[in-house]
């Protein structure tokens, strides 16, 4: 499967530039659109052709990430996880309470901030960075060096909450409007907490990263089908082969 | 004697030798690799491959940020080593390369981050 650029709706258009693009190559369709007898006249939106200007332009600007419920655990900076949602009685009934009841049981609501876009593009390569605004150490780099790979190059949640990696990364795919097809690498998982699991034996799945990569693959509907250790150069990868859910 | 194959292509060398060192920016952390790298030090056009090179030298930098030696290069020492030493002839003007040794302060905000997960 191919990467996906999606412009016909797959992910509704956040970012003012992909607003601005949009409108633009609306605008141009529209007044393009005139028949050989020199009568001008509305076409349908060309998805092709709005994918080929997006190419062009790239993606830039600012993206509102999608509301996620999240909810800070009790003085740490972290979010709460599955498990602990269910010990609070659910994700419906946190939902639901407000600022205030959320106070009393001393839990408070986290939204992402909003993410300022780069991309660019080289032949068929495209690398899309998302950096969390106001926060200038947070920040996600990709590149999808050739169709249906997917390389993770940088990541760092900055001071947001721990648990919030795999939104940030799912978010900042959704904001660039483009998809991992068959497969992730995660490229130099040398950090400490990876290189000491992988030396205690730990299998590629059950490596926090791996974990991360995983929940972001499910926010955006994808499964991973196998998980792999792959050794290049000086450089020691998590390949991840994932497919449509 | 055979000459070793560039690192670099000649469109991403170009555009890492025009990189310029920029003295007030504040490390980044890649909670990936577990390096600090600093935006000055990635040109904003370059392929993929030459992401990969710019991976190897700041990996390899991050053992001596931490006062380690290629010998403890977590994967394949004699490798980064190797393309460490070509680097500094293939883009001897690269900024990454004015930045071996840390600040008291970068070497703080490098510690706080080697200390737990930042990518989670």
């Amino acid at each position: 499967m191919a990467v996906f650029r999606p412009t016909g709706g797959r992910f509704p258009c956040k970012s003012a530039g992909c607003e601005a693009y949009e409108k633009l190559t609306g605008k141009l369709i529209e007044k393009l659109a005139v028949t050989p007898e020199g009568l001008a006249v509305k076409v349908p939106r060309d998805d092709k052709l709005l994918d080929s200007v997006a190419k062009m332009v790239g993606r830039s600007g600012e993206y509102l990430p999608e509301r996620k419920p999240m909810f800070l655990a009790p003085g740490q900076n972290k979010i709460l996880n599955e498990r602990e949602i269910e010990a609070f009685g659910g994700l419906k009934k946190l939902e639901s309470m407000t600022d205030g009841e959320l106070a009393g049981i001393g839990l408070k609501r986290f939204e992402m901030p909003k993410l300022k876009l780069e991309s660019d593009e080289f032949g068929n390569e495209i690398s899309i960075k998302a950096f969390v605004k106001g926060d200038n150490k947070a920040w996600i780099h990709a590149s999808f060096p050739q169709q249906g790979t997917m390389v993770l190059e940088h990541i760092n949640i900055g001071s947001m909450p721990e648990g919030t990696g795999a939104h940030l990364l799912a978010e900042a795919l959704k904001a660039h409007g483009i998809l991992p097809g068959d497969r992730i690498i995660l490229k130099t998982v040398v950090n400490p907490e990876s290189l000491q699991a992988i030396k205690e034996g730990a299998l590629p799945q059950n490596t926090l990263i791996s974990g991360m990569a995983g929940k972001a693959l499910k926010q955006l509907g994808f499964k991973a089908n196998s998980y792999r250790y792959e050794q290049n150069g000086d450089k020691l990868n998590i390949v991840i082969e994932i497919s449509k859910q | 004697m055979t000459q070793a194959k560039q690192l670099f292509k000649e469109i991403d060398r170009e555009s890492v030798e025009s990189l310029v060192y920029d003295p007030s920016l504040e490390p980044n952390y890649n909670a990936l690799a577990g390096h600090l790298m600093w935006f000055d030090e990635l040109p904003s056009h370059i392929t993929s491959a030459g992401i990969d090179v710019l991976s190897s030298l700041w990996v390899a930098r991050s053992l001596m940020h931490r006062g380690l030696t290629f010998s403890d290069h977590p994967v394949n020492p004699e490798y980064s080593q190797r393309v460490w030493k070509q680097a500094i002839q293939e883009i001897p003007n690269w900024p990454g390369f004015q930045r071996l040794k840390l600040s008291v302060e970068d070497q703080k905000y490098y510690a706080e981050m080697l200390e737990k997960n930042h990518f989670a």
